[in-house]
C-alpha cells in the first residue's frame, strides 16, 4: 500500500519537476553573464560629431584597478585615479556606441551602472530631445542617473575628469552629483526629474552645469562678489581635479536657453524645497565692508499663491527661512534679542534680492524654472483646460510678489563678545 | 514488507507453487502454521486450559483480505520482485530450525496459557529462551519456606536485572522469612492466614512475601517473556498456572546531563536520557498535575519499543490524543529505535522535506508544549522526545526565547528568521545577482566583486557549488570525525574555506563571506532536522537561480511556501496560525510579554483555551 502510494507520489513529483524544467527555459533567461565578462560604462559624453553626427565618449571602469585582482590582498586597490579609460566613437545615434564599443572592448558593455550623461553646451543649445528620449525607453538605462551640461567638449571633460580622492570613478560621479544636498550651487534634478519637467508645460528643467576648470584669470578686480556669483567654468581656483560642477543650465523643452549662477540655482532649489542649507555673507548694515555670516535653512516649504484674474497670473510667494549666526565680523552685539531684527532684516533683504534677481532671469529667459506653473495648474480642473491656458505664454506677464521671512534661531556659541583689541 | 507478499498471494495463482514450497516452513502462511503449533502445544499440555483454542489465525488472514482489496497490479509486481529475492535455498537447508522458530513464535503470538506443572512451565520457558544455548537467561530454582515448602522457579535475564533487589526483596523473603506467619499461627491470631483472606499460597506469596514495589500476575507465556525481556523477574510456583512478575529492572544507563543539541544560557540545564522512565519523570517533575497522563504503546515488530504518550488530560483535545495513539498503534514497522524512525512512520507527509514533528531533548520544552495542549511521544532508549503537532513557527523557536527578557526574545527570533532567510536564499541570491541582475548592487560592490573575480577561472555558479559542497563536506566530516583527530579538521576546513582557496584563485573572496554567512544562518535555526532541510533546499535554490535568476528564485519560493502551506502535522496546518489565519497569541512570530500569554494556541483546540487570567499580575491595581 505504502509502496504504491509512494511511487504514485514520486511519479507525480517527477512530473511536476519535469514540467517545471520544461517551463523554466520558456521564461527565457539566457543572459547568464559573469560580472567579469561585462564592461561597466560609468558615464557617457555626447558632443557634436566630427566624422559623423555625434561624438560619443564612454567612460569604462577598470575593476581590477579599482578593487585589486583576486588572490592578492584586497587593499592594494587603485591609485586614486578613478580606474577608468575613455573611448570615443563618432556615431550616427547615441546607442550605436553600445554595439560599436565591442569592436574595441572585449567585455560586453552594459549601461546599467551609468551615472552621468554629459551633453556639451553646443549640442544642448541645439536641443537634446532626440538623444534623451531613446534613453528613457531603453531598459539598461536607469533614470536615477544624472544629466549634465558641460562647457566645451564632453569628450575632454570626461577624459580629463580624473578624480583625486576616489579609486572608483563611478563613486566620484555619484558623490559629485550628491553635492546638491549640502551646497546650494548644484541643481538636484536627476535624469527622471529632468525628463518629467521637460515634458510638463508648467515647469522648465535645470540641469547641472559642469566645465573643466578655467586656466586663465577670469576676474580682473578683487571687489566683493557673492560666492554664488560663480558658475562652472568661471570659478577662480587652483588645484583639485580638473572638472567642476556649479550653476545650472536652463532648458525650455529640450533646448538649453541659458545658464544660472550658483545663487540662482539656490533660489530655484528653495522653490522646490530642495535647498537644505546654505551659508550667506550678509553685508553688515552698520559697518560697510564687514559681513555677518549666517546659515540659512528652510523653515517651511515656500507657499505660492496664484490668482488668475483677467488672464494675467498674479503670483504671491512667501518664503520662510531660519538659521543661526555663524560669525559677526564687526563684533557688534547683534545677538541681543532686541537687536536681532537688524540681522534678520539684512538677511531678508539679501535673499529678497537674490530671489528677485532669479525671477528677473527667468522672465528674461522666458522659462519658468521656478515651477510657479506647478502651483498654477492646481487651479485647472482638467488637463486639457490647463494645456489650453498656455502657461508658457502667460508667465511673461505674470505679476510676482515675493515675501521673505527669516528668523535667527540661534546666535552661535558666543554672546555679546568683547571686541578684539 | 511482508504485507505486500501476503496481499498478493490470492491474486496470483501462478505463484502458488512457489509460495507453497516456501510456505511450509516460511512465514508466508502464518495462519496454518500457527494452528499446527497450537495443536502441538495443546497436546503437550494435557490439562488443556483452552490455550490452543484461543489462537487467532483469523487476525492476519483478515489483514490479508483487506490488503488484497486495496492492491493493484503495480504493487503485485513489486511484491513479486521481493519474493524472488527471498532465499529459498537457505530456507530449505534450515527448514528444521525455521519450524522450531515458528513454533516458539506461535507460543508468544497465541498467548499460550501457562501450565500447572512447574516442570512443564520450565520446559516451555527454556524452549522460548533457547536455553541452554542462551547463557543470559537464568533459571533459579528455589523452595519457598512456607509450611509445607513449595518448589518455585525464578526466571530472569542476567545483566538487565538488579541483583541487589533480587537478593533482598525476592530470594531472602521467599527462602528465609516466608515461614514467619506459619510460626505465628499458634501464638497470635493476628497473623492468621485465613483471616487475612489469602485465597491460596500464590496469593499469599504475592500479598505477604514479596516486598517488591511492583508485582503483577501473568497467565500466559507471552506476558512472562515480555516482562522478563524488560528486566523483570518471573516467579513461577509449582501447582499454579500463573506467574508473578516482579519489578527488578536494572541496567546501566546514562545519567541526566546537560542538553547537547539545544543548549541554553538561561534556563534548566538538564536533558532527556535514554531511559524512558527517567524521561517521563523529568516531565512529571515539572508538571505536578494529576491530569498528566502517561500511556504506553509498543511499537515495532522485530524488537518492540516501549513508547510513551504523555499529555494533560484536562487540556489536550481528545481527538488529538486519539489520533496519536491510533497512528502509533497501527505502525507495523520492523525496528523503530529512534524518534526519527517513528517520526517517519507517524507523520503525515514523510516524502516532504519539512519535519512535521518537533523533536526536542529538553524536558522544559516538552512540559511547556504539554501545557499548551500538545502531545509528547517518548521512545525508550532515546533522549529525544517528539512533540506533536508542530508548526513552522515552533520549529523556529528556542526555549530560551521565553527565558530571557521578552523584547530581547523577540529580537533573537527576528535574528533567527534573518538567519533562516540567509541560509536558504543567500547563495542563490548571490548567484542570481552576479549572473543576471548586476544592476541590483551598488557600483562599488559590483566593481569589487568583478575585480575579485578577475582571476577566477570558473563561472560563479560552479564557484558557489564548489564552496557550498566543500562546506557541507566539512560539516559532515566534523560530525563523523573521531574526537582524537578532531582538531585537524578545523585546520583543514579553515584552509579549504579560507585563504588557500582564494589565494589559489579558485574562488573569489566575497564568496567566502557568502558561504560563511550562509553557514551561520543555518546554525541559527534551532531545530536540527529543520536546519538540515534548509541546508538541502538551498541547493535547489542555487540551481534555480543559475537557470533563471531572481525569477527562478521567486518561482521556487512560491512553490516552496505553497507546498508548506499545504502540509499538516496531525491535522494542524504547518503554517498555522498564519495560513490559515486563526486567532493569534502574542507568541508565534515574535515573543510577547509573559503577562500577555493569555490563551493557548487556537489551532490546537484545547479543552481550556484561557491559560491565565486577564489580570495576571494581580499585584498591580489595574490592568496588566
Amino acid at each position: 500500500m505504502y509502496n504504491a502510494h509512494l511511487s504514485k507520489v514520486l511519479r507525480k513529483a517527477l512530473m511536476v519537476v519535469m514540467t517545471g524544467a520544461l517551463l523554466l527555459p520558456l521564461a527565457g533567461c539566457y543572459d547568464y553573464t559573469e560580472p567579469d565578462e561585462r564592461a561597466w560604462v560609468m558615464a557617457i559624453g555626447v558632443d557634436k560629431g566630427r566624422q559623423n553626427v555625434l561624438t560619443v565618449t564612454s567612460v569604462v571602469a577598470v575593476p581590477k584597478a579599482i578593487a585589486g585582482g583576486g588572490g592578492q590582498s584586497g587593499s592594494e586597490g587603485g591609485s586614486g585615479q578613478g580606474g577608468f579609460f575613455t573611448i570615443t566613437f563618432d556615431v550616427p545615434t547615441l546607442l550605436s556606441t553600445l554595439e560599436l564599443i565591442n569592436t574595441v572592448v572585449d567585455r560586453r558593455v552594459s549601461l546599467s551602472h551609468t551615472k552621468w550623461f554629459v551633453f556639451s553646451r553646443e549640442l544642448a543649445e541645439e536641443g537634446i530631445g532626440a538623444y534623451v528620449a531613446p534613453l528613457v525607453r531603453f531598459q539598461q538605462f536607469r533614470r536615477s542617473s544624472q544629466l549634465l551640461i558641460c562647457e566645451g567638449r564632453a569628450e575632454d571633460f570626461l577624459t580629463k575628469g580624473v578624480p583625486q580622492l576616489e579609486d572608483n570613478v563611478g563613486k566620484y560621479y555619484e558623490l559629485m552629483q550628491q553635492g546638491w544636498r549640502y551646497t546650494e550651487f548644484i541643481p538636484f534634478d536627476s535624469f527622471h526629474q529632468f525628463y518629467y519637467k521637460s515634458e510638463n508645460p508648467g515647469v522648465n528643467p535645470v540641469a547641472p552645469l559642469a566645465a573643466r576648470g578655467a586656466k586663465e584669470t577670469i576676474y580682473t578686480d578683487n571687489s566683493f562678489k557673492p560666492k554664488g556669483y560663480y558658475q562652472a567654468g568661471r570659478i577662480p581656483r587652483k588645484g583639485g581635479s580638473e572638472i567642476e560642477i556649479m550653476g545650472g543650465a536652463v532648458f525650455k523643452k529640450d533646448r538649453m536657453v541659458g545658464t544660472l549662477n550658483g545663487d540662482q540655482v539656490g533660489v530655484q532649489k528653495i522653490f522646490f524645497g530642495a535647498m537644505k542649507r546654505t551659508l550667506l555673507n550678509v553685508p553688515d548694515p552698520y559697518h560697510p565692508d564687514k559681513y555677518i555670516i549666517v546659515d540659512v535653512l528652510p523653515r517651511q516649504k515656500p507657499r505660492v499663491d496664484i490668482n488668475i484674474t483677467g488672464g494675467r497670473p498674479k503670483i504671491t510667494a512667501n518664503v520662510k527661512l531660519e538659521g543661526q549666526i555663524l560669525s559677526i565680523q564687526s563684533g557688534e552685539n547683534y545677538e541681543r534679542p532686541d537687536r536681532l531684527y537688524i540681522v534678520e532684516d539684512a538677511v531678508q533683504e539679501l535673499i529678497f534680492e537674490d530671489i528677485n534677481d532669479t525671477i528677473a532671469k527667468s522672465k528674461q529667459l522666458d522659462a519658468d524654472f521656478l515651477g510657479f506653473g506647478l502651483h498654477a495648474q492646481k487651479l485647472f480642473p482638467t488637463w486639457p483646460q490647463w494645456s489650453a491656458y498656455n502657461w508658457e505664454e502667460k508667465y511673461k506677464d505674470a505679476d510676482i510678489t515675493v515675501n521673505v521671512d527669516y528668523k535667527v534661531r540661534r546666535t552661535g556659541l558666543v554672546h555679546e563678545m568683547v571686541q578684539l583689541r | 514488507m511482508t504485507d505486500g507478499t501476503r496481499r498478493t498471494e490470492p491474486v496470483r495463482p501462478v505463484q502458488k507453487k512457489n509460495s507453497q514450497r516456501k510456505g511450509s516452513p516460511g512465514k508466508e502462511q502464518p495462519g496454518e502454521d500457527i494452528i499446527a503449533a497450537g495443536d502441538k502445544s495443546a497436546g503437550q499440555q494435557g490439562q488443556g486450559g483452552g490455550a490452543g483454542g484461543s489462537l487467532k489465525p483469523s487476525e492476519p488472514a483478515g489483514e490479508v483480505g483487506s490488503g488484497h482489496q486495496r492492491s493493484h497490479v503495480s504493487a503485485g509486481r513489486a511484491a513479486r520482485r521481493k519474493r524472488v529475492r527471498e532465499n529459498t535455498a537457505v530456507k530449505e537447508k534450515f527448514a528444521e530450525q525455521l519450524a522450531a522458530n515458528q513454533n516458539i513464535d506461535a507460543i508468544i503470538k497465541d498467548r499460550v496459557e501457562m501450565f500447572y506443572d512447574l516442570v512443564e512451565n520450565r520446559k516451555m520457558m527454556e524452549k522460548v529462551f533457547r536455553v541452554p544455548k542462551n547463557k543470559d537467561t537464568v533459571f533459579r530454582s528455589l523452595t519457598i519456606g512456607t509450611n509445607p515448602p513449595v518448589k518455585a522457579l525464578l526466571v530472569f535475564i542476567d545483566g538487565i536485572t538488579n541483583s541487589q533487589v533480587q537478593n533482598m526483596a525476592i530470594l531472602q523473603p521467599l527462602m528465609l522469612l516466608s515461614g514467619i506467619f506459619d510460626r505465628c499461627d499458634f501464638e497470635c491470631q493476628m497473623f492468621d492466614t485465613t483471616r487475612a483472606g489469602y485465597k491460596d499460597l500464590f496469593d499469599r506469596v504475592k500479598e505477604a512475601l514479596l516486598p517488591n514495589n511492583q508485582v503483577s500476575t501473568a497467565h500466559n507465556f507471552s506476558r512472562v517473556v515480555e516482562d522478563v525481556l524488560n528486566g523483570n523477574t518471573a516467579l513461577l510456583i509449582d501447582g499454579y498456572n500463573q506467574a508473578l512478575l516482579l519489578e527488578t529492572k536494572g541496567w546501566p544507563y546514562r545519567s541526566v546531563s546537560t542538553p547537547q543539541v539545544e543548549a541554553v544560557i538561561r534556563g534548566p540545564q538538564e536533558a532527556f536520557t535514554e531511559q524512558i522512565r527517567v524521561n517521563t519523570s523529568l516531565v512529571r517533575k515539572i508538571i505536578h498535575r494529576p491530569s498528566l497522563l502517561t500511556e504506553f504503546i509498543k511499537v515495532g515488530n522485530s524488537a518492540p519499543m516501549q513508547c510513551a504518550v504523555m499529555y494533560l488530560d484536562d487540556l489536550v483535545n481528545p481527538d488529538l490524543v486519539q489520533e496519536v495513539k491510533r497512528r502509533l498503534e497501527s505502525v507495523r514497522g520492523d525496528f523503530l529505535l529512534e524518534t526519527g524512525l517513528v517520526e517517519e512512520m507517524i507523520e503525515d507527509y514523510p516524502q516532504h522535506m519539512v519535519p512535521q514533528v518537533l523533536s526536542t531533548e529538553r524536558p522544559d520544552r516538552v512540559a511547556a508544549s504539554l501545557l499548551e495542549g500538545q502531545v509528547a511521544v517518548l521512545i525508550d532508549g532515546n533522549p529525544f522526545v517528539m512533540v506533536v503537532p508542530c508548526t513552522f513557527f515552533t520549529l523556529m523557536q528556542a526555549p530560551e526565547d521565553a527565558y530571557i527578557r521578552w523584547p530581547i526574545g523577540s529580537f533573537v527570533r527576528v535574528i533567527r528568521y534573518v538567519g533562516l532567510f540567509l541560509a536558504l536564499l543567500l547563495p542563490a541570491n548571490y548567484v542570481a545577482i552576479i549572473a543576471y541582475h548586476q544592476e541590483f548592487i551598488p557600483t562599488d560592490l559590483l566593481l569589487a566583486i568583478t575585480g575579485a573575480r578577475e582571476k577566477v577561472p570558473f563561472p560563479s555558479i560552479v564557484e558557489v557549488l564548489v564552496m557550498e559542497f566543500s562546506f557541507e563536506l566539512i560539516r559532515e566530516a566534523g560530525i563523523r570525525i573521531p574526537g582524537t583527530v578532531g582538531t585537524t579538521l578545523g585546520i583543514v576546513g579553515a584552509l579549504i574555506l579560507g585563504q588557500a582557496a582564494v589565494a589559489a584563485n579558485i574562488v573569489s573572496p566575497i564568496l567566502i563571506i557568502v558561504v560563511a554567512v550562509t553557514a551561520l544562518g543555518s546554525f541559527a535555526i534551532p531545530n536540527y532536522s529543520f536546519s538540515l532541510t534548509i541546508r538541502a533546499l538551498r541547493f535547489f535554490y542555487i540551481i534555480l537561480a543559475a537557470l533563471a535568476g531572481l525569477h527562478g528564485i521567486m518561482v521556487g519560493f512560491f512553490i516552496h511556501v505553497g507546498v508548506m502551506a499545504n502540509l499538516k502535522s496531525f491535522g494542524v496546518p504547518l503554517l498555522a496560525p498564519v495560513a490559515p489565519v486563526t486567532r493569534k497569541g502574542s507568541d508565534y512570530l515574535l515573543r510577547g510579554p509573559q503577562w500577555r500569554q493569555e490563551t493557548r494556541p487556537d489551532y490546537l483546540d484545547p479543552l481550556q483555551v484561557r491559560r491565565q487570567s486577564e489580570v495576571s499580575r494581580s499585584w498591580r491595581r489595574r490592568k496588566g
